[in-house]
């Protein structure tokens, strides 16, 4: 499964026109299941209105897509949070309506906003749910926001599938959720190389005369990948894999 | 996005607290007074500071702006500059973290380890101390941070750990592998391009006073051949000092990697417009220049 | 040619990665490893590398704090770790004695003098012409075996100026052991021009290998 973001397309006005034609499986040539991100710069969040997303994720054709995205800063005004937080409820009430499967967001910025919201989400049918963690795990807030959430799930007696996106490493004590995010990537492309849960400089004496005997080492030495960042990407991306449990 | 705090992801998106360049700006209706104008950009001084206009739009309000004849330059952070002409509108860096980007280039390195080992390391060693020292300098003026000194079997070197630094430097290409490094070309003007190069070859560059038949010769040396052709390039283009760039011929040891000399056939010009900051090639280049009766 | 340790590291894993990556690669069948430093003397732009060999791990540390104390000083580019079923060839046919050497540097230059006055015209007329001396800028590539208890080293340096390679090749060597003699590439196949100027006695011209790229302006 890939995902695609739709702040990419939408920055991209001749690229989003071009794939709209077509729809994303046939634009990437790839049969598997592709997911539309629609975490976007606020920016971009406030010239989008519902109707348009709609109209988007009908042109591109993915398999499943997350309901529009928001943003509820814990720094801004109650009334703007709430606001952002009404209005993703909205949103996701009228993703409903589509064919296809879509993918909750957990957000919020108390955790009051975060509880009511996702128990309107769980009510309204939703079983997937992302949950944006890059900013939140930077500033350390990501508690703030998943233990509310983990909370209402509880409560409800229910245990949806949970996606963290943006970020690579386990959250701890998090038994059941995916990880999305393209650090396995971007970490090669710098010569990063994984192991257990942790991101090592190649060149790292630690690790690098260690043989891997993953899908992509095949009995390598961590620095014969040095230059090899297709065999990198790939090392780590199974790392990860292992490490959240295949869950990845 | 939006989620966390948005002070810190302003800052984090924005460069501290700059105006982002997005289009999705509001209007500007009224403005100070108007004090410079470059193609589609004006700039006008008012009670907050100066605002940089462009087709209508506000792009943004600097403390700190600095107007000359063809172009303006406002102070952005983390030792990056706006450059506004009338070509157009770009991120240029500072003398310093030109300078910082070439040392970096030539004797520094980025390491990234797990958390608690000498994670997000930017390192820099140097036979010369003044090289280190300039180092230093440099990186407390662009990142406000100070490095450590741990000498290391007697080569000066200095360390610091600092995430925010090392995405920084490697973003820009300052090391983009083990061997391998860019000039950042888009970012220098000729200020910044001068001391990117006056840094650079004062840790990989060579002043010799004895040579084949000549007096004296001026090269570069790295394995990293891309870096010294992209160096070969800026010093034409933007100094016209030519030079002949070609491979260093070695014994073909089990486990040896080629290498590159870049030779500059103009010496002089390169000691007047470029010159050094080692002590060992200051020293040359001047008995380059009183040969030459300019000095 | 698996590089185990590189500028920017702190020297003291130098030798720490050397021996690990010979115990991790080791195998029964390897007879020898070769412990190669490579650096430049940043003063003369004189680049070497000095090579060292095991014939077991164990013994890759002590050579490689051995290759590292010689070379303190300039700047150590990288050291490298190669193994070998069988024994690297470390003897050469034709070994110099130190005075010597300025004889074959010289008959090197006439050498690639001639070549490439053979094979560029413009360059035969121009001498031709102007009756001045021809001055040759060729890279010297020099080696010196080093005898020592543990085992011998080799000592390649480059330089065009054979007074200024021969120094230092000798300083180094100073460090390990002692001198038993020198080498000199003298194989030249095919000399391209890359560089000429001209002051109002000489014509000065830097030439290579046509099998070695190069670019300029």
């Amino acid at each position: 499964m890939i995902i695609v973001r739709l702040a990419e397309l939408i920055m991209k006005p001749n690229l989003l026109s071009e794939v709209s034609g077509k729809g994303l499986h046939d634009h990437l040539g790839f049969d598997g299941k592709i997911v539309l991100s629609t975490i976007m710069p606020d920016e971009l969040i406030d010239e989008f209105q519902t109707e348009d997303y709609l109209r988007l994720v009908g042109d591109l054709r993915p398999d499943a897509t997350m309901v529009p995205d928001n943003y509820t800063y814990m720094d801004d005004p109650l009334y703007l949070s709430w606001s952002q937080t009404i209005r993703l409820v909205r949103n996701a009430l009228s993703f409903l309506e589509l064919d296809i499967p879509a993918i909750g967001l957990i957000k919020g910025a108390t955790p009051e906003q975060v509880g009511w919201s996702t128990k309107q989400l769980l009510e309204m049918g939703y079983v997937t749910f992302a949950l944006p963690a890059r900013e939140l795990s930077r500033s350390e807030l990501l508690d703030n926001v998943l233990a509310p959430a983990l909370l209402v799930f509880e409560k409800c007696q229910v245990s949806p599938n949970l996606m963290i996106y943006g970020r690579s490493y386990p959250v701890r004590g998090l038994k059941k959720a995916s990880y999305a995010n393209h650090s396995w990537f971007l970490g090669a492309k710098g010569g990063t190389y994984f192991k257990g849960g942790f991101q090592y400089d190649i060149t790292d004496p630690s690790i690098r005369f260690e043989r891997c005997n993953c899908g992509s080492c095949k009995g390598r030495m961590a620095q014969d990948l040095t230059g090899d960042t297709q065999a990198l990407a790939l090392h780590n991306l199974l790392g990860l894999n292992n490490e959240s449990g295949g869950s990845g | 996005m939006g989620a966390g705090s948005r002070v810190r992801q302003f800052n984090h998106r924005f460069y501290q607290g700059e105006p982002s360049l997005s289009d999705a700006m509001e209007s500007c209706n009224e403005g100070g007074e108007s004090i410079a104008a470059f193609g589609e950009c004006q700039i006008s001084s008012g009670a907050d500071g100066y605002e940089l206009v462009k087709g209508g739009r506000i792009v943004g309000i600097f403390e700190e702006a600095c107007i000359e004849s063809e172009r303006a330059v406002f102070k952005l952070s983390t030792g990056m500059l706006l450059e506004v002409t009338g070509s157009g509108i770009r991120e240029i860096f500072t003398k310093a973290k030109a300078g910082l980007h070439g040392l970096t280039a030539s004797d520094g390195s980025l390491y990234n380890g797990p958390p608690g080992s000498r994670t997000y390391r930017i390192c820099f060693e140097s036979e010369s101390p003044e090289l280190t020292d300039l180092y230093s300098q440099y990186f407390e003026a662009v990142y406000d941070r100070q490095m450590h000194q741990y000498p290391d079997r007697g080569y000066p070197r200095v360390v610091v750990g600092n995430k925010m630094a090392f995405y920084d430097l490697k973003n820009y290409g300052a090391k983009t592998g083990l061997y391998t490094w860019n000039v950042p070309r888009a970012y220098l003007d000729r200020e910044g391009a001068a001391e990117w190069l006056k840094c650079f070859f004062s840790g990989d560059g060579t002043v010799k006073l004895v040579c084949a038949g000549k007096d004296y010769d001026i090269a570069f040396d790295s394995t990293c051949r891309e870096g010294l052709e992209q160096i070969q390039v800026l010093l034409l283009d933007e100094f016209g000092i030519r030079s002949t760039l070609k491979p260093r011929p070695r014994e073909a040891r089990p486990g040896r990697r080629p290498g590159y000399n870049l030779r500059v056939r103009d010496e002089v010009e390169f000691a007047e417009e470029i010159g050094s900051y080692k002590k060992e090639h200051i020293e040359r280049l001047e008995k380059i220049l009183k040969k030459k009766g300019r000095r | 040619m698996p590089v185990v340790w590189e500028w920017g590291s702190e020297f003291y894993l130098l030798a720490e990665n050397c021996e690990k990556y010979a115990f991790a690669a080791w195998r029964e069948n390897i007879a020898e490893g070769a412990i190669l430093v490579d650096g430049i003397e940043r003063n003369e732009g004189i680049t070497y590398s000095i090579t060292g060999y095991a014939k077991s791990p164990g013994l890759t540390k002590g050579v490689a704090t051995r290759l590292l104390s010689a070379a303190l000083g300039t700047k150590i580019r990288y050291c490298s770790v190669e193994l070998a079923e069988q024994e690297f060839p470390r003897q050469t046919d034709v070994m110099y004695r130190e005075e010597q050497l300025a004889k074959r540097v010289e008959l090197l230059l006439q050498k690639v003098g001639s070549k490439l006055l053979e094979g560029d015209e413009s360059l035969r007329n121009r001498v031709g012409q102007t009756g001045k001396q021809l001055e040759v800028d060729w890279t010297l590539s020099l080696t010196c075996y080093v005898r020592s208890p543990e085992t011998p080293y080799l000592i390649d340096c480059e330089d065009s100026v054979l007074d200024v390679v021969l120094p230092f090749a000798k300083k180094l060597a100073s460090k390990l052991g002692e001198v038993i003699g020198y080498a000199l590439y003298d194989r030249v196949e095919d000399p391209i021009t890359i560089d000429v100027e001209e002051d109002e006695g000489h014509i000065y011209v830097t030439a290579i290998e046509r099998s070695e790229p190069e670019s300029g302006n």
